[in-house]
């Protein structure tokens, strides 16, 4: 009996390990195009309450793709759409229209 | 017992009612570009109810209604607010600021006719993450001088930890009120203010047992 379950094991391992192959995997898709990213120093940023405006502006604006704020590094982080561009005017109003000032602006252009 | 389930019952009548002039400071009354804010203010002598636009960087325009209970009458104001930013300053890790409030209405004396009225206040504030004050002063006037009102105000905060930008940021405020027209000229009032995203909860109780709820959210 033990005999038989063994032969029906090693008939059957096969199909498992068939099974956890998988089909052939797809050929991995190209990366898509990062934007531009840039780091703005920001004054004046003390709550979290009062920076949700900074958050709420800048993800309204079109060429942004994400926001990343920091409190404790007085900083955000933009990450903008491929192709997207932002300029420091633009950039500063924004912050201005949150109510904080612009200390420093840091881009770091994708690599091509 | 019976009293402080009245002064509770007063106060939740008074918020339900959305009654209230009193200026609400619980948030600054100019915020970013475009927002509106919505602000309610509660203790049992005195309520009040705040919409406002920030229309640009230093003005907010609005609405708001209040309601007071003082030593001698009760005041309803119902007016129109224009909210400026007179001044910023944006340090490496705190934030100051003064504001001009000016509110433009009317008010009614107990059951007496709505009489033209209007209200001036100044307002000073600065917040680090971890340390928070405010000082205001308002006055508030019929336009035939029948009726005033001076109230100032005064708070003084601290965090027992400094939050992260999408944490729940916990200040232990003391806020004391001079209101010379009321029965209680005098109230100190401990309170827990806590900021999580877009809402400002502020959950408190004077020295005397008199709660005070006030909440802010902008959009």
């Amino acid at each position: 009996m033990r005999s038989r379950l063994w032969v029906a094991l090693l008939c059957a391992a096969p199909l498992f390990s068939a099974g956890a192959e998988g089909p052939a995997p797809a050929p991995a898709a190209a990366p898509a195009p990062a934007g531009e990213r840039i780091t703005v120093a920001v004054r004046g940023m003390v709550c979290s309450f009062c920076a949700q405006g900074l958050d709420k502006i800048f993800k309204d604006e079109p060429a942004v793709a994400k926001v990343d704020v920091s409190l404790d590094l007085e900083q955000m982080v933009i990450q903008l759409k491929p192709g997207a561009t932002l300029d420091d005017a633009r950039l500063r109003k924004l912050v201005g229209d949150a109510g904080f000032d612009v200390l420093g602006i840091d881009r770091a252009r994708p690599s091509k | 017992m019976e009293l402080q389930v009245g002064r509770w019952a007063r106060l939740l009548s008074a918020v339900c009612a959305l009654g209230l002039p009193a200026g609400t400071v619980e948030a600054r009354p100019v915020s970013f570009l475009g927002s509106r804010m919505v602000m309610l203010s509660g203790q049992p002598m005195m309520s009040s109810l705040s919409v406002d636009v920030t229309l640009l960087r230093r003005l907010a325009v609005g609405a708001s209604y209040g309601w007071m209970q003082r030593r001698s009458d009760e005041l309803q104001l119902a007016a129109l607010d224009v909210n400026v930013l007179a001044y910023r300053l944006n340090g490496a890790g705190y934030q100051a600021n003064a504001f001009l409030l000016g509110n433009a209405g009317a008010v009614r004396d107990g059951s007496a006719a709505w009489r033209p009225a209007g209200a001036v206040a100044v307002e000073l504030d600065a917040e680090s993450r971890w340390l928070y004050g405010l000082v205001q002063g308002r006055y508030l006037r019929t336009l035939d001088g029948r009726l005033d009102d001076l109230q100032l105000l005064a708070r003084a905060g601290v965090a027992p930890f400094v939050a992260g930008f999408q944490d729940i940021n916990p200040f232990f405020v003391v806020q004391y009120q001079y209101l010379p027209r009321f029965s209680q000229p005098h109230v100190v009032t401990p309170m827990l203010r806590l900021l999580y995203r877009n809402v400002l909860l502020e959950v408190g109780v004077s020295l005397r047992g008199e709660p005070l709820v006030n909440v802010t959210t902008e959009f």
